[in-house]
């Protein structure tokens, strides 16, 4: 009877995990290649209307009508401080994320692969890390040829004073 | 009996759900004998039941609960700590009370059989010797003390044996029942004993078995609670799902396919059902807010020493859940009115030839697309009068302001702030606070309040609101590629500029805009500019839309694109990270799937506030230098030279503009600038007022006057300010052509120019003369109080060769008219010793003045006092300081009174 005392906390952090892999599911802003534990991720859209919201801090692009739902779209480059401006016009991805109360739409340039990760892999983030505010990394991964940033996907829900 | 049948189903439903936690809190309890929180949980738990149980007379669900909840006081209290004996003990009770609420819920009754008994008896020695702090073991007292805990219950039974049916004959007064189970003690201590010497557990689990009558009724689930959050996940996607239905509707349309068609009509039906069904999961009826009233009705009758009968009458009108938890506080409020003021004590009723008891109805009813809800009391009324005197007692308005208000209006005075008629001060109303918090809760969601009254008949609030709040209606408008919404509550009217209407009545004080519509002053506010959205390019041509807004206290006109319909929205919250923008109430979404964002208007307005901060702080600083009787104007502070200042009325101003010194050009003498493809006069002030002279600038400012259908323009140096403030003029010093007078305005002597009497000088002829048509220049008579006023109005209508006698009141008007032949009169409203409306009556009633025409003339904001003049007779009513206006009517009226005369 003592295991369902409603004190003991259930929740395990899913970097942490003790599986032998972790699934990422990544995407692209420009070169910069990321990734997001794939049970944070809800759903993935293209072609959503962005509806601008004039006044929002910059990293608002607008808001987007998902089945009903209103979520606030987020501009993945301008909110870690990417240097970098997708070409006008394009048709963002949205990454359906974060908690189910109040998702919110990632704007991302291109999708990639879900990938496994060994969890033995994925190291805490360096120090500094080019162009990017390192706020918004959890972790980093050395994938052959490239590096994949593990955001932190609390950060990019909250709302930031700056 | 109806009403007593909800609230035992409310109570049986809530029963079970508590008592389905209790079985799991029991447990934890167990596992967690420390934890006060949990404790404390479930004492309210059973003290619920135990309340309610006594409320219906269910004697024996009372006892078990009562001893249960002895039990857990002292657990709570800490004095004993919880033991498997105990945790066994109450987890029996809830097994019993769970039996009981099964009986209850299939018979309406309380089960007969003597187990119950038995178990009352058990709890009751067992609660006992834990009270005592002794083991919980029923070792002890198998012979009870006959006064226990019997005194709490007691007095409770006896009453409810007065209430029959609900009690079952069988079940006895618990001190009968007590009595009852004592008496055959040699059975029940031969239960009992057994119990006593051996561990407590094995016997106590046999209880159980045969506690619990052996069929226990099962337990039918007809209510199923649900969050609020799914059923709104569940409207949003209905909404889609009519979307995803038009698109698929069109698609079938395309491919002209019967059977798709017909199947696609099939969905189409069901889809609108199902939005249908899920639309009323919000519903609940009114009856739910109504059936606290009976009991509020009768304890405030009791403490007023009134008799009053309360009659419910559509309880089952439903509306959105969210706004019945708003109108519950106003609504309490008001038949606290009705039984404090309305209904009279018996004595006066009897006295007035009624019913010693008062009848009060609460009604609710649909009335296209809203509910109706009514208070309707037969008491004494309110008496209009009364009202005039305690508004004038305190201060709110002035003897002959009350005086003039219509009964409807005075009324209305109620919904003000800190008014309260009633005579004294009672627990119950009489504090001036209610009936204005009513008005603002209601208007708050999107209603309205209303509120008939006759003398001794009694009186009736009459409250409109919408269904629900989550649907409002609004004005869809465009601006800059996207649609916002704005809320109907707080549109006035739509305002369509051409540009020439654009050029002719939108001013350009310094940065900030201004339409005159119809006479008021009314501030432009661009929501490109409010959104910081780049300006609009090439749509100049096509004029203005203007959406003129109520924001509480100040009206604006909103400047958009383009303007859409009117359509029904569904209210969506914002995200956290646009919560903090003031100019947004929420989202919604539009037809075609796209998401809007609906303006807060008063958001908006208060955005804007911030902005004139600064020009509101130097106003406020400068009436407190300027303070006089005047009433409050908005005035154009300028200067020539440096350091020499000057002030106009803004209003006789038709916009500011700047021009270069290479624009002035000189014609034939004359000084003219090109504007709006003419060329319009200037006047440099400094040929006509003994000033310092217009330094040499690369740019000029220019106040551009619009008389007579032409452009005139001043030349001036700079502009200091526009505010809003109450000035006392001074004559004395600066009293010749072409000024008023002056006052001391930011700290500065300010002179006050006569612009009409300056642009006289300039050109005679620049102002056509309405005695052109008459022989003889016509007689006028001008009452007006302020000094300010009256010199503008007597200068401009000498400009256009009237001949004016000015006087500071009405009763000095009404005696010269005794002596002298006037054409006509022109009075301002507000005025000492006699005001423009009583003196307005007076000639009206006078047959020998009776055809003289009357124009009142008042400051910028009044539709009230316009009301007011038109019901005193005058013939016609405007603003003063709109010199165009004011001389057509005087035309108008002059030439009627010369063709009647012919």
């Amino acid at each position: 009877m003592t295991e369902n005392l409603p004190v003991q906390s259930q929740t395990t952090d899913v970097a942490v995990a003790s599986d032998t892999t972790t699934q990422f599911i990544t995407f692209y802003m420009g070169k910069h290649f990321f990734g997001m534990p794939i049970d944070l991720v809800i759903e993935i859209n293209k072609n959503l209307n962005i509806t601008s919201t004039p006044l929002a801090p910059d990293y608002v692009l607008g808001v987007v009508n998902l089945r009903g739902h209103i979520l606030t779209a987020i501009h993945l480059a301008r909110r870690i401080g990417l240097d970098y401006t997708p070409p006008e016009g394009i048709a963002f991805h949205n990454i359906i994320m974060g908690n189910r109360e109040e998702p919110i739409s990632l704007l991302v340039e291109r999708i990639g692969d879900v990938i496994s990760v060994p969890t033995a892999d994925i190291e805490p983030p360096p120090d500094l890390l080019a162009g990017i505010d390192i706020r918004y990394v959890k972790n980093v991964c050395k994938l052959p040829g490239k590096l994949l940033v593990i955001m932190n996907t609390d950060a990019l829900q909250s709302v930031s004073n700056n | 009996m109806g009403m007593e049948q909800d609230i035992l189903k409310d109570f049986l439903s809530e029963a079970k759900e508590n008592l389905e936690l209790l079985d799991q809190q029991f447990v934890e309890l167990e596992q967690d004998p420390e934890n006060a929180e949990l404790i404390k949980s479930i004492f309210r738990t059973i003290h619920t039941i135990k309340g309610t149980s006594g409320f219906f007379g269910f004697t024996t669900l009372e006892a078990i609960a009562h001893f249960a909840e002895d039990i857990l006081s002292k657990l709570r209290d800490g004095v004993i700590k919880v033991t498997e004996d105990i945790a066994t003990m109450l987890l029996k009770a809830v097994d019993y009370i769970k039996a009981i609420v099964a009986s209850l819920e299939q018979t309406g009754k309380e089960p007969t059989d003597l187990v119950y008994l038995d178990f009352v008896v058990d709890l009751r020695n067992f609660a006992e010797k834990v009270t005592k702090g002794q083991p919980a073991t029923a070792s002890s007292k198998s012979t009870p003390p006959p006064k226990a805990a019997a005194p709490a219950p007691e007095p409770k039974t006896e009453s409810q044996a007065a209430t029959p049916e609900t009690l079952a004959p069988e079940t006895p007064p618990l001190e009968a029942q007590a009595a009852a189970v004592f008496k055959p003690q040699p059975e029940q201590a031969a239960t009992h004993e057994p119990k006593a010497p051996e561990p407590p557990a094995p016997s106590e689990t046999k209880q159980p078995a045969a506690g619990p009558p052996p069929a226990a009724p099962q337990m039918t689930e007809t209510h199923v609670r649900v969050d609020v959050q799914l059923l709104d996940n569940l409207m949003n996607l209905a909404g889609e799902l009519v979307l995803s239905r038009n698109r698929l509707a069109q698609l079938a349309g395309y491919i002209n396919n019967p059977e798709l068609m017909a199947a696609n009509q099939h969905m189409s039906l069901i889809v609108t059902e199902l939005q249908e069904q899920i639309m009323k999961t919000r519903m609940q009826p009114i009856g739910n807010v109504f059936n606290k009233f009976p009991r509020i009705v009768r304890d405030l009758a009791k403490n007023a020493q009134k008799q009053v009968q309360l009659h419910i009458e559509g309880a089952e009108t439903e509306l959105d859940r969210s706004i019945i938890e708003v109108i519950k506080d106003p609504l309490t409020h008001m038949v606290r009115n009705s039984i404090d003021h309305g209904i009279e004590a018996p004595e006066i009723r009897v006295q007035k030839d009624k019913d010693p008891v008062g009848t009060l109805t609460m009604r609710a009813y649909h009335e296209g697309g809203q509910v109706i809800i009514e208070i309707e009391d037969d008491g004494a009324g309110i008496d209009p009068n009364k009202i005039r005197r305690k508004a004038v007692e305190k201060g709110l308005l002035t003897a002959e302001q009350a005086n003039a208000l219509s009964d409807r209006d005075a009324l209305l005075l109620i919904f003000q702030p800190g008014f309260s008629t009633a005579e004294k001060v009672t627990n119950i109303s009489g504090r001036g606070v209610g009936m204005d918090v009513v008005k603002t809760n209601i208007e708050k969601i999107g209603g309205t309040v209303e509120l008939q009254s006759t003398v001794n008949m009694g009186s009736v609030v009459k409250i409109k609101i919408p269904l629900t709040l989550a649907i409002i209606p609004a004005l869809i408008v465009r601006c800059a590629e996207e649609r916002y919404a704005i809320p109907q509550v707080n549109l006035v009217e739509l305002v369509h500029l051409s540009p020439e209407a654009v050029s002719r009545d939108v001013q350009l004080i310094g940065n900030a805009e201004f339409y005159r519509l119809r006479g008021q002053i009314l501030p432009l506010v661009r929501l490109r500019e409010v959104l910081h959205l780049p300006a609009e390019t090439g749509n100049e041509e096509s004029g203005l839309e203007i959406v003129v807004l109520n924001s509480g206290e100040r009206q604006f006109g909103l400047v958009v694109d383009n303007i859409n319909d009117s359509e029904e929205i569904v209210v969506k919250p914002l995200g956290r990270h646009l919560k903090h923008l003031r100019c947004y109430a929420g989202t919604t979404l539009m037809g075609d799937g796209r998401a809007a964002l609906i303006l807060d208007i008063v958001g908006i307005a208060s955005m804007l506030h911030l902005k004139a901060d600064e020009a509101l702080k130097k106003a406020k600083a400068a009436t407190a230098v300027a303070t006089g009787e005047e009433e409050k104007q908005f005035l154009l502070l300028f200067t020539v030279a440096p350091d020499e200042f000057f002030a106009i009325p803004l209003a006789l101003v038709n916009r500011l503009d700047k021009i270069n010194i290479h624009q002035l050009e000189h014609v034939a003498g004359k000084e003219v600038v090109q504007y709006r493809n003419r060329s319009m006069p200037i006047i440099r002030l400094e040929n006509y007022l003994p000033i310092a002279p217009l330094p040499e600038q690369d740019e000029y400012n220019l106040l551009v006057f619009h008389v007579n259908g032409r452009d005139i323009a001043c030349l001036v140096s700079k502009i200091e300010d526009s505010i809003n403030i109450s000035v006392n003029i001074e004559e004395e010093n600066f009293k010749q052509e072409g000024m008023i007078g002056s006052a001391i305005i930011k700290d500065r002597t300010t002179i006050f120019l006569d612009i009409y009497q300056i642009i006289n000088t300039y050109d005679p002829n620049f102002f056509a003369k309405i005695t052109e048509t008459e022989s003889m220049a016509a007689q006028v008579l001008l009452a007006e109080d302020s000094n300010f006023y009256r010199n503008i109005l007597t200068s401009y209508l000498n400009a256009a060769g009237l001949n004016v006698t000015a006087v500071e009141d009405g009763q000095k008007a009404w005696d010269l008219l005794q002596e002298e032949h006037f054409d006509i009169v022109i009075t301002d409203i507000e005025m000492p010793n006699m005001n423009g409306l009583e003196l307005t009556r007076k000639i009206k009633e006078n047959p020998a003045t009776r055809d003289l025409p009357v124009i009142a003339v008042t400051s910028l904001s009044g539709e009230e006092d316009r009301k007011r003049g038109i019901q005193a007779g005058v013939d016609d009513y405007q603003p003063k300081l709109d010199r165009d206006l004011v001389l057509r009517a005087v035309e108008r009226l002059l030439k009627i009174r010369l063709q009647n005369a012919a």
